[in-house]
């Protein structure tokens, strides 16, 4: 099943947790490295070993890889949760860029709230009433096009796990959310019974984000 | 039949360089289709024909292909300028986001041009002197120990993706570039490349 992998990322989801549900999912054993944030800051000796200064990065065999989506997309393609050819690659490329637009909608409300900004309210407001309607619209308009349950083929790819993930952190802020969309919260269930990610999620430790 | 290929995009370097330029090292015949601004008619018919409401677009023999870095990976596949192994197209993936990530700071500036803002020189300081520092650095160390291109001697669209931004901040600071000989190499060594030359220099101005 793949050499044996490395994920080193914060002691949180954020831009680490595609990567443990692509390898949950796919069966493969890992090493989920949680690493300390303030240590992170104040010990530069700790990014000399991150190929590109950052986290969340792999070791495989040694050898390192940087930025999550091509993190991703690597263990994807060898685990066949990429699409079955390269259209199919291509399509669930453009869906997982396509959630990226709108998760930095979500970092931006993350940012203010951490920040203390005075205008956090008119930010998530904002967010969850006007930036996210045309995402969730066009989540509903392909599954309901594409029929089998995913958003891209037969099966599910990882292109589901950065879609979910990124409706479980809507949920969170607005535990509402998805009433008035039954088809995604549909969705959202099916993905999270997925063997490997059912596991996870009924052991993963609690962390805010 | 040859397939028929559209990238369609708006009159601007923008998201749609990086598809112009490794169809232009392929050789591929295509059609630049250059869309009126975003407040045009032509536009606004279009949007909803396109998968997300967004351009870039490629299309190839009439399918819809969305998301510029996709559309940039799903052309280096084709022709050859992906790397060479799975790990390769992996570490040259991570090159094009992480340049992806820079380039949403210059996007702060561009908007900022636009918008006529007060603000738009201290944008372009904070830019220029402190957000991209380490990013040139690292790529500049990456490119380290006698390598012509991130991925060794054949070039892949991670050199395109870097040169391309490093052409919009030499645009932005003729001296910005001074300090990192290996990126000012590898710029002219990407852009005397056989197809991406020619392209060069018949590309039409645009401010952006």
């Amino acid at each position: 099943m793949g050499s044996p992998v490395t994920l080193y990322y914060f002691d949180g989801r954020g831009r680490g947790e595609v990567i443990r549900w692509i390898l949950h999912a796919a069966g493969q054993n890992f090493k989920d490295e949680r690493v300390d944030h303030a240590e992170w800051v104040k010990n530069p000796q700790m990014k000399t070993k991150s190929p590109l200064g950052q986290l969340p990065y792999i070791e495989v065999n040694g050898k390192t890889l940087g930025q999550s989506h091509a993190i991703g997309r690597y263990l994807a393609r060898q685990h066949g949760l990429a699409g079955k050819d390269a259209w199919e690659e291509a399509e669930v490329d453009a869906l997982v860029d396509f959630t990226e637009d709108i998760y930095k909608g979500w970092i931006n409300w993350l940012h203010a709230k951490m920040e203390n900004d005075p205008k956090v309210d008119d930010i998530r407001k904002q967010f969850l009433t006007a930036d996210i309607v045309p995402y969730l619209q066009q989540y509903e308009t392909i599954l309901g096009r594409n029929k089998s349950g995913y958003l891209v083929g037969q099966g599910p790819t990882w292109a589901d796990f950065t879609a979910v993930g990124f409706l479980d952190e809507l949920v969170l802020m607005d535990q509402s959310i998805l009433t008035s969309h039954p088809e995604l919260q549909e969705y959202v269930d099916r993905v999270h019974n997925l063997k490997g990610i059912k596991e996870w999620l009924a052991k993963r430790q609690k962390t805010e984000f | 039949m040859p397939e028929k290929i559209v990238l369609r995009y708006f009159n601007v370097r923008g998201r749609a360089e990086v598809a112009r330029w490794i169809l232009a090292y392929a050789g591929q015949d295509y059609l630049d289709d250059r869309v009126e601004g975003p407040q045009s008619t032509q536009w606004k018919e279009l949007k909803d024909k396109t998968p997300f409401g967004q351009l870039p677009v490629l299309e190839v023999d009439g399918k819809m292909l969305a998301q510029s870095r996709t559309i940039g990976r799903y052309l280096a596949h084709k022709y050859g300028l992906a790397g060479t192994s799975k790990w390769e197209h992996a570490q040259v993936d991570s090159i094009v986001d992480y340049i992806d990530e820079i380039d949403n700071c210059r996007v702060k500036y561009i908007q900022a041009c636009m918008k006529r803002s007060d603000d738009v020189e201290n944008v372009k300081a904070t830019f220029l002197q402190k957000e991209v520092v380490p990013y040139l650095q690292k790529l500049e160390n990456l490119l380290g120990g006698g390598k012509s291109y991130f991925c060794g001697d054949e070039p892949t669209w991670a050199d395109f993706a870097v040169v391309i931004f490093l052409d919009e901040v030499a645009s932005m600071s003729s001296d910005a570039l001074a300090p990192y000989e290996n990126l000012r190499a590898l710029s002219e060594r990407t852009h005397s490349l056989k197809g991406i030359k020619e392209y060069l220099s018949k590309r039409p101005a645009t401010k952006f």
